[in-house]
């Protein structure tokens, strides 16, 4: 099974630390932190109408082409980072240590430099955290109550009713 | 699988896997169609002038807080072109579970066994052992008139011991019925690290 990456409350929190750290002095409009599989973990700076979920999906996708893109010419490592530059706002990608990826969109009157030059130091410092992480891990306690699975079926029929004409289950 | 315990979120990936125009980005059109607004994301396609899925289509469906957790689904389908088959293993990076389609069509019948193989080897580059799996089959285009019987399909796909379910994806028949077991059987699995 792939393996589970579980955040306790603490984690989290210094996470959202450096995320905030980063905006503040990069002055970005948001920034975020995902999984190289997709999974948003933590972002800051979102307005409601932004469709971040399927932001962290698509800038994973777009590290991992980069990545075949990085083998296909000889590189022996995935490349570090990428700079995708618009008419209003631009992105720029980090990538944190294999398996995380750090992402900062800011405006264009933003210095790229300063992006730059912040991007790294957070990333120095999730990756510093990401030492950490098999620690606070074990420190967590379990959280599921009882009652969670018939709670979770009423929550599926509600969403996805099934329809008895047509169920062909055998 | 991700856990985030500040913001009590489980989050899991599903992944539709299968031949090309066997009926994955129908799934998630209709999941995305009949799930209200509020329960899931906008739905993300990156698709070619021919409107063939070119990397992935994306949709998250969450289900609201249930005993203090908010368990949340990212579906996705791959890319079902054998040129593309780089991508479909960049898509199953990280998946908790499979939604296997199956094209009942005659002429597919070895497009369906190259889909399953191909699953299974990148399962196992993953270090996952496709038997411990959860995978969900879904027998695709059962309307069609010359659908192929489905002991037939059975034999081209060895999916014995896997959940099954018959579809006409287009009519949005079976595709409740196939991710229903899907997000049990992630949830599942999910519990045994909580």
């Amino acid at each position: 099974m792939p393996q589970p990456v579980i955040l306790p409350e603490s984690y989290i929190e210094r996470i959202e630390q450096v995320l905030d750290e980063l905006r503040a002095r990069t002055r970005a409009s948001y920034v975020f932190l995902a999984d190289i599989s997709g999974q948003l973990i933590q972002a800051r700076g979102i307005t409601r109408s932004l469709n971040i979920t399927a932001l962290a999906a698509l800038t994973a996708s777009n590290m991992a082409a980069t990545a075949e893109m990085a083998r296909q010419i000889g590189e022996e490592q995935p490349f570090r980072l990428m700079f995708h530059e618009g008419s209003k706002r631009n992105i720029y990608l980090s990538q944190v240590g294999e398996s995380f990826l750090l992402a900062v969109v800011f405006d264009v009157e933003v210095q790229i430099g300063l992006v730059r030059l912040f991007s790294k130091r957070a990333v120095e410092e999730l990756l510093t955290l990401t030492a950490d992480y098999e620690k606070i891990v074990q420190q967590t306690p379990a959280m599921m109550e009882a009652g969670f699975d018939t709670a979770l079926d009423d929550a599926l029929d509600a969403l996805l009713p099934q329809d008895q004409r047509r169920s062909t289950n055998r | 699988m991700f856990i985030n315990w500040k913001q009590k979120e489980i989050k899991l990936k599903i992944v539709y896997y299968g031949a090309s125009l066997c009926g994955k980005t129908t799934n998630l059109e209709f999941l995305h169609a009949n799930i209200p607004a509020h329960a899931r994301s906008e739905m993300v396609s990156l698709k070619t002038r021919e409107d063939r899925t070119i990397f992935f289509d994306f949709l998250e469906i969450q289900l609201g807080e249930i005993k203090g957790l908010k368990p949340k689904f990212s579906l996705y389908t791959v890319p079902g072109q054998v040129y593309y088959v780089a991508s479909r293993k960049l898509v199953l990076q990280g998946a908790d579970g499979v939604v296997f389609v199956v094209d009942s069509a005659p002429e597919r019948r070895e497009a369906n066994v190259e889909a399953w193989n191909n699953l299974h080897t990148n399962l196992r580059e993953f270090g996952i052992v496709p038997e411990n799996f959860p995978i969900v089959v879904q027998f695709n285009k059962r309307d069609l008139p010359n659908a192929l019987p489905l002991d037939e399909l059975r034999a081209l796909i060895p999916c014995n011991g896997y959940p099954q379910f018959e579809a006409i994806a287009i009519q949005g028949i079976g595709v409740f019925e196939s991710l229903r077991p899907a997000i049990k059987a992630v949830m599942l699995q999910a519990q045994k690290h909580l």
